[in-house]
C-alpha cells in the first residue's frame, strides 16, 4: 500500500472516530436537556397544585375581603399565612412569599414564608418587573428562568385574583437543587462519556502513532541509507505507475570511482557519493525523481513540462556542478567527474525496462567516448553521423534494395579465449553507406508485417553464413515471436530447409512482456530443438527473464544481462547477483554467457566466477563477417 | 460636597447594573467605586469600613483606611450597629437602614438571591445629595411602613 493510500485510510478512521465522539457529545447533552425539561415540568406541575390549594385556603379565610389591605391590618392572619407558606419551603422551593404591587409599581412583601432571608412587611424587592407585570396583566401564572442569577433557578408566579383583579402574586423561587439533582442523575452518563472520550482519544493517538511508524518504516525502506535519496526498492514502486510521456531519463555514473575507493578508501568513497548527491540535488527541481541505482550509478527522472531539451539541460547542470565541486576527505581535495546517458524519448520504448536499458546504453557510450561527457540519442546520432530513426518507407526501401545485413560479434570460451560462436546482430546499410543499428528501425516496424519479413531475412542471412562456414551462430528472437504462428512458421520453415546445418544455430530468446502461453512455447521450442538447434535465454537477471523459464522450458544456455556485468567490478551487489546466477546455472548444468565485457578487470572477474563464455567490446566488436580480434 | 456624593452614588449604581458579575464581585466593586467616585477631587480619601475584605480590595494609593469613623469621609457599614459619627452611611444590609435611620443615605444588599438597592429620600436631602434621574425609582420616602 502506498503512503498516500495509507494516509487516506488513517484520515478516514480518524474522521469516523471524531464524528462518533461529536455525535456522542451532542447525544449526552440532548439527554441532559430533555431530563432538565421533564423534571422542571414535573416540579412545576406539582407545585402549581399546592399553590392552587393555598389560594383556595386564602379564599376560604378572607372570603370577599381585600387581600392586601386585610393582611396589612391583621398581624395574626399574616403569621397564619406565613406558616402556611413555610410548609412549602423546602430544599427545592427555596423561597415562598407573596408580593403586592404598590401605586408606584414597586413590588413589596405582604407575606413571606421563606425559612431564610425573610422580607419584612412592605419591604421592596427588586424583581424582574417585566415578567411580574405580565402576571398582573394576564391574570395567569408565569414561569421565569433566571439564568443570570447565581442562587436561583426558576421562579413560579401565581396571581391571587379577587373580583377580576390581581391583588398580589404568590412567588416560589426554585433553588439549584433541581439542576443539581439532574446533574447527579446524568453523572454516570457523563462519566461514561468521559471514558469513551478517553478511549477514543487513546485510539486516535494509537492510529496516529501507527501511521507515523508505518510512514517511518516505509520511508526508511525507500531511502538509501548512505545518500538519503530514493533506492531501487522505491524505484520499483515509482515505475509501477509512471507515465513515460512526462519524464526524460538520465543515468549517470561517477568516473573512476573504483580508483577513488582504492586510493583513499571506502570512507572517502562514501563522502564522494554523499557529495555528488548533494551537488545533484542543487540542480534538480521539485518534480524530478532521483534514485541511487547501483553502487556509484544514479538514475534521475527529469519531469518534462514545456522544454523538450530539459533532460540534456539538467544533465549539463549536473555535470558542471559536479565538475566544479571539491570533496574533502582527511585533507585530501578530491575532484570527480561523471558520465551521463540521457534518454529524451522514453515513451518511444516499449517498456520502462527498455527505456532504462536504452539510457544505460547511452551511458555506456558516454563512458566509451572517454567519460566526463553526456550522451543522448541525438548526440550519438550527430557524432556518428548516423541517420535518425528510419521511417517505414526508408526501411521498406532498404528491404527491397537488400540493404539488410548482419554483423557478428564473437563469443569466446572463457578458459582459452578461443571463439566458440558468433552472435548475429541485424543492421541496415543507409543510402550513404552508413551502418544503422536496430534501435533506429526495429521499434518502428515491430507491429508490422515488415517485422516478420525482417525475421525471415535475418534467419536466411544467418543460415547462409552457417552453410558457408559451418560455425555456430546465434540470432535474437523474442519469446513472442515463437508464440506468433506466422513468425514461428518462418523460423521453423528456415530450420527445416537447412536441417543439415541447423545444429549450428542458437536462438537467443528475450522477452519484454510476461509470458503466459508456456505450453505452446514449450511445444515449439521442443520442435526447434529436434533439429539440433540450441535455445538460449538472453538478458537473464532483468525484465521478465526469470527462474520460472528454466522450470517450464528446455533452455540450453543462459546469457546474463549486460547491465549486471558491466559494473561487476565496482558494485558488490552486481557481483553477488552474477555469482549467484552462475551458481544457479551450474546447478542446472546450463552454460553461461557473460556479455558486456568492456574491460580486462570485468573479464577476469567473470572468468573467476566460472562463466563459460564471454562476449563484449573488450574482446571483440561486432563486424561484418565471421571475424576474430587479436 | 454635593458633587462628590453624587459621583459616588452614580458609580455605585453603575456597578449594580452590571448583574453579570458575581455577587461577591459586585460587592467589592461597590466598595471601591463609592470611595473613588465620591472623592475624585481629593488626593487622599479617608474611608472607614467594618468589612475587612474592603480593605483588601481598596488598595489604591489614594485611599486611606482610617481606624475610626470620625476620621472618615464616608462609612461603608455591613454589620456594625453602634456607630455614632455623623457621617453619610451606605449600608449593606436592609436592617441597618433602620438602625441608622438618621444617617443612612441608602444601601445595597442581596435579598432572595437578587441584588437590591434603595435610597432614603430624607437622608439624601439631609446630606444634600441628588442622584441621576434613572435611579429615582429606587428612592423611598421612608423605610418605616
Amino acid at each position: 500500500m502506498s503512503i498516500n493510500k495509507a494516509a487516506k485510510r488513517y484520515t478516514a478512521i480518524l474522521t469516523a472516530l471524531m464524528a462518533v465522539t461529536a455525535y456522542m457529545y451532542f447525544l449526552v447533552n440532548d439527554i441532559k436537556s430533555e431530563l432538565v425539561k421533564n423534571m422542571d415540568s414535573l416540579y412545576i406541575h406539582t407545585l402549581s397544585d399546592f399553590i392552587v390549594n393555598i389560594d383556595n385556603n386564602i379564599k376560604v379565610q378572607l372570603k370577599d375581603e381585600p387581600f392586601v389591605q386585610t393582611l396589612h391590618n391583621d398581624e395574626k392572619l399574616r403569621a397564619h399565612f406565613e406558616h402556611t407558606l413555610s410548609v412549602l419551603s423546602t430544599k427545592s422551593f427555596k423561597y415562598v412569599y407573596i408580593l403586592y404591587r404598590d401605586k408606584k409599581g414597586i413590588y413589596r412583601y405582604i407575606v413571606d414564608g421563606s425559612k431564610k432571608d425573610r422580607g419584612e412587611l412592605d419591604q421592596p424587592l427588586d424583581v424582574n418587573m417585566k415578567e411580574w407585570n405580565k402576571v398582573y396583566k394576564t391574570e395567569k401564572p408565569n414561569i421565569i428562568r433566571q439564568y443570570k442569577l447565581d442562587e436561583l433557578w426558576t421562579t413560579y408566579l401565581y396571581p391571587i385574583v379577587r373580583n377580576g383583579k390581581v391583588e398580589a402574586v404568590i412567588a416560589v423561587d426554585f433553588s439549584f437543587e433541581l439542576p443539581h439533582r439532574i446533574r447527579e442523575i446524568v453523572k454516570p452518563l457523563n462519566r461514561s462519556f468521559i471514558f469513551i472520550f478517553i478511549a477514543i482519544f487513546i485510539l486516535i493517538i494509537l492510529v496516529i502513532l501507527e501511521f507515523y511508524n508505518n510512514n517511518k518504516i516505509k520511508r526508511q525502506s525507500y531511502t538509501d541509507a548512505l545518500t538519503q535519496i530514493y533506492n531501487r526498492h522505491y524505484l520499483r514502486e515509482f515505475l509501477k505507475n509512471i507515465d513515460l510521456d512526462k519524464y526524460q531519463i538520465m543515468l549517470f555514473d561517477i568516473d573512476f570511482f573504483k580508483k577513488v575507493n582504492d586510493t583513499y578508501g571506502h570512507k572517502a568513497g562514501d563522502i564522494i557519493l554523499q557529495g555528488v548527491v548533494g551537488s545533484v540535488q542543487k540542480t534538480i527541481r521539485d518534480g524530478d525523481m532521483f534514485f541511487r541505482y547501483g553502487g556509484e550509478e544514479f538514475l534521475l527522472f527529469v519531469k518534462v513540462e514545456n522544454d523538450p531539451d530539459i533532460g540534456l539541460k539538467i544533465a549539463q547542470r549536473v555535470k558542471d556542478e559536479i565538475e566544479v565541486s571539491e570533496f574533502i576527505y582527511e585533507q585530501n581535495h578530491i575532484k570527480v567527474t561523471v558520465s551521463i546517458g540521457v534518454n529524451e524519448h522514453p515513451s518511444r520504448c516499449k517498456t520502462i525496462d527498455q527505456a532504462i536499458k536504452y539510457t544505460d546504453e547511452m551511458l555506456y557510450i558516454a563512458k566509451k567516448d572517454g567519460r566526463n561527457c553526456i550522451r543522448s540519442q541525438d548526440s550519438v546520432q550527430e557524432k556518428s553521423n548516423a541517420p535518425k530513426k528510419m521511417s517505414i518507407d526508408e526501411i521498406k526501401e532498404a528491404f527491397e534494395q537488400k540493404r539488410v545485413i548482419c554483423h557478428y560479434q564473437p563469443i569466446y570460451n572463457a578458459k582459452d579465449l578461443t571463439i566458440d560462436k558468433y552472435e548475429a546482430l541485424v543492421r541496415i546499410v543507409s543510402n550513404e553507406g552508413k551502418i544503422i543499428g536496430p534501435f533506429f528501425f526495429l521499434e518502428e516496424i515491430f507491429s508490422t508485417t515488415l517485422y516478420t519479413e525482417l525475421t525471415a531475412t535475418v534467419i536466411d542471412i544467418v543460415f547462409k553464413q552457417i552453410s558457408l562456414q559451418e560455425k555456430n551462430i546465434s540470432l535474437n528472437l523474442n519469446f513472442s515471436d515463437l508464440i506468433d504462428t506466422k513468425t514461428y512458421d518462418i523460423v521453423i520453415g528456415a530450420i527445416q530447409r537447412h536441417k543439415d546445418v541447423a545444429r549450428f544455430l542458437t536462438i537467443e530468446l528475450l522477452e519484454y512482456e510476461k509470458l503466459e502461453d508456456f505450453e505452446r512455447l514449450k511445444e515449439r521450442i521442443v520442435e526447434i530443438k529436434s533439429y539440433g538447434c540450441k535455445i538460449a535465454v538472453d538478458d537473464f537477471g532483468s525484465g521478465y527473464a526469470n527462474y520460472e523459464i528454466f522450470k517450464r522450458l528446455p533452455i540450453d544456455i543462459m546469457k546474463i544481462d549486460g547491465t549486471l556485468i558491466k559494473d561487476i567490478t565496482e558494485s558488490d551487489m552486481s557481483f553477488k547477483i552474477v555469482k549467484s546466477i552462475i551458481f544457479f546455472a551450474k546447478e542446472l548444468n546450463i552454460p553461461v554467457i557473460a556479455e558486456f565485457i568492456h574491460s580486462k578487470e570485468v573479464m577476469e572477474s567473470l572468468q573467476g566466477l566460472g562463466a563459460e563464455y564471454l562476449q563484449g567490446f573488450h574482446l571483440c566488436e561486432p563486424k561484418e563477417g565471421l571475424h576474430h580480434c587479436h | 460636597m454635593i458633587v462628590k456624593y453624587k459621583k459616588a452614588l452614580f458609580l455605585l449604581l453603575f456597578i449594580y447594573s452590571s448583574v453579570f458579575a458575581s455577587p461577591l464581585d459586585i460587592e467589592k466593586q461597590i466598595c471601591k467605586r463609592i470611595v473613588h467616585g465620591a472623592f475624585q477631587e481629593k488626593t487622599s480619601i479617608k474611608v472607614w469600613s467594618d468589612v475587612k475584605k474592603c480593605h483588601n480590595i481598596l488598595t489604591d494609593s489614594s485611599i486611606i483606611f482610617v481606624k475610626t469613623p470620625q476620621e472618615a469621609d464616608i462609612l461603608v457599614v455591613s454589620h456594625e450597629e453602634n456607630i455614632l459619627a455623623d457621617k453619610p452611611i451606605f449600608v449593606r444590609k436592609y436592617y441597618l437602614l433602620k438602625k441608622y435611620k438618621e444617617r443612612a443615605i441608602g444601601g445595597f444588599y442581596w435579598q432572595k438571591g437578587r441584588p437590591n438597592i434603595i435610597f432614603i429620600k430624607k437622608n439624601l436631602k439631609k446630606f444634600s445629595i441628588s442622584i441621576p434621574d434613572e435611579f429615582r425609582k429606587y428612592i423611598e420616602d421612608s423605610y418605616e411602613y
